[in-house]
């Protein structure tokens, strides 16, 4: 056999390693979460399969075998990682290697848009429309929008279906993990739920974070008016019925509203 | 390959573009504000945060730890621009923006806008450790193109990756139903970025809802086949014409901004050909794209 072609198979041989760790370690994580669903795998396999064939592409090929071997590995190792960080779907624990998920929230079959607005009213009683990140700049481009409307949803949803299957299945989560008190059993939850959940709470621990924001969002307000601070804040649901097309027009309903007391939020 | 025959002005004026785009954001983010945030809704984002011991858990959102993170990232940031212990200030960098952008994300959401930006500083100052081990034609390589090539690779693999996610777990149900709709009035209505009500135009105006449905699809085929712009140089073309757009309208109808992407889009172009004709800059680019 020419070296070409003894460089060509060892080429194909690292490339399928690359691509087989990438599905076996995916695997055994998502064994370890307790919850293997077959579509995650069944993306982790779609993607090696899809890298293995760029990978032999001639041009790509061609690059990767000239590099220098070490800066190649190097590269290599990150890559991984990176592919790995997306085919774990577990953020929190990953970051910076995520998943790249974007534009892939369920499949809406319903025509009933849900939006929030933030209202306030001041001491002396003039209303003021609040854009939480004006307040939190750090925090804009969505992170703190998206996860306050998150909240709110989350806390009318569970107040709707207090009685419901859902809301039940969801506390008795919760009190399960906090049961699992003795042993290598508590160990073992303790280290799923810090490696794979997100964040478990009851509706009333939800209701206090809602609190909680709105009261920061209104002390950092009242810092810039300290003369006319801020006596309540008002959530305002709007939907929209989008099979009405143009004539399609929100309604808007009040679904929280935090007082501040005559001195505002300080 | 693009950038296989990167020149040394390239490979320079890209690490000034990453590494300078990283120091103005730093210097006016105002990540002080984090430590008057609830910390109740702090969950760290990130192994660095994540795992730190019981007592130092909140440490990162105190306002002495914010306030040092940012002397310090723009000290390690101003100091990679300078060339000063370039290798070693790089590393800092990359440990301190994981630091930073791990924090940023540990009150919410956990979004993407700058996430490329940032893999880009780790793909940079891996090559800075190699990069006076190599010769400046390795095997007719260009050195000077492996990160710009490596950052590409990057890139191009974040868009695939979301293609393929979205034709997997959503199927082709997600193209044919309102979701589209639904997305960006959702979107739309929630953002605050620009107040502009464009997302309305999705209902009154006929020809943006076709082209946002029939875009949509159009797009996921762009996303997946992203890669392929590192190797063909119509295919880069057509596919700058579809993604570039597509970045556009998500902004100005959904408020989301992919800032980051977009700034990197520089590395779509022939850098090396368009730095050596940048006297002409209109023609320069048309020529290197």
């Amino acid at each position: 056999m020419s070296d070409k072609n003894t460089n060509d198979i060892k080429y194909t041989l690292r490339a399928g390693f690359f691509c087989l760790s990438l599905i076996v370690l995916s695997y055994i994580f998502l064994l370890l979460s307790w919850a293997v669903f077959m579509t995650p795998l069944w993306e982790t396999v779609s993607i090696a399969l899809f890298l293995f064939c760029f990978l032999h592409i001639s041009p790509v090929r061609a690059y990767l075998t000239n590099l220098p071997k070490k800066l190649v590995r190097a590269y290599l190792i990150f890559f991984f990682i990176f592919c790995l960080g997306h085919c774990l779907f577990i953020p929190r624990t990953t970051f910076p290697f995520v998943p790249w998920t974007m534009f892939s929230d369920e499949t809406r079959f319903s025509d009933q848009v849900k939006f929030y607005k933030y209202e306030a009213t001041t001491v002396s009683g003039s209303r003021v429309f609040l854009m939480p990140e004006d307040y939190f700049r750090s925090l804009a481009n969505g992170r703190i929008v998206t996860d306050l409307d998150n909240l709110v949803t989350s806390i009318i949803f569970y107040d709707h279906h207090k009685e419901g299957d859902l809301f039940k299945r969801r506390q008795e989560l919760v009190n399960d993990y906090v049961r699992k008190k003795e042993g290598i059993r508590h160990l073992l939850s303790m280290m799923r739920l810090n490696v794979y959940e997100e964040n478990l709470f009851t509706l009333d621990q939800k209701k206090e974070h809602l609190n909680e924001i709105l009261m920061a969002i209104a002390r950092r307000y009242n810092q810039g008016h300290p003369r006319d601070p801020l006596e309540k804040i008002d959530i305002i649901k709007g939907t929209i019925d989008i099979s009405q097309g143009p004539q399609a027009k929100p309604s808007f309903n009040e679904v929280w509203r935090l007082s501040l007391g005559s001195k505002g939020a300080q | 390959m693009l950038h296989q025959d990167a020149s040394r002005e390239a490979y320079k004026f890209i690490c000034i573009w990453v590494f300078g785009i990283w120091f103005g954001y730093v210097l006016f983010d105002p990540m002080m504000s984090l430590a008057d945030y609830p910390r109740s809704i702090y969950f760290p984002a990130g192994f660095l945060l994540k795992f730190l011991p019981s007592n130092f858990y909140y440490l990162p959102i105190s306002l002495p730890f914010l306030f040092s993170l940012k002397i310090l990232l723009i000290v390690a940031i101003a100091a990679v621009l300078i060339g000063f212990h370039k290798k070693w200030s790089a590393l800092v960098t990359c440990i301190l923006l994981t630091v930073f952008e791990g924090i940023v994300r540990s009150f919410g959401h956990i979004n993407h806008p700058e996430m490329p930006l940032l893999l880009s500083v780790f793909v940079l100052t891996i090559f800075f450790f190699f990069e006076d081990k190599i010769e400046i034609n390795f095997s007719g390589i260009s050195k000077f193109g492996i990160p710009l090539i490596a950052i590409l690779f990057i890139i191009s693999f974040t868009y695939c990756f979301a293609g393929i996610h979205r034709l997997i777990v959503r199927g082709f149900d997600i193209y044919s139903t309102n979701t589209i709709v639904f997305w960006v009035i959702e979107e739309g209505k929630r953002s605050r970025m620009l107040n502009w009500h464009m997302e309305d135009l999705m209902l009154t105006n006929p020809f943006v809802n076709l082209l946002m449905r029939v875009g949509f699809p159009l797009v996921t085929l762009g996303e997946i086949t992203a890669p392929f712009c590192l190797v063909s140089r119509t295919f880069r073309r057509f596919w700058l014409l579809l993604m570039v757009p597509f970045h556009i309208m998500v902004w100005v109808f959904m408020g989301i901004f992919f800032w980051a992407n977009l700034a990197l889009y520089i590395l779509f172009i022939d850098l090396t050909l368009f730095l050596e004709n940048r006297r002409t800059p209109w023609t320069a680019f048309f020529k290197s794209l």
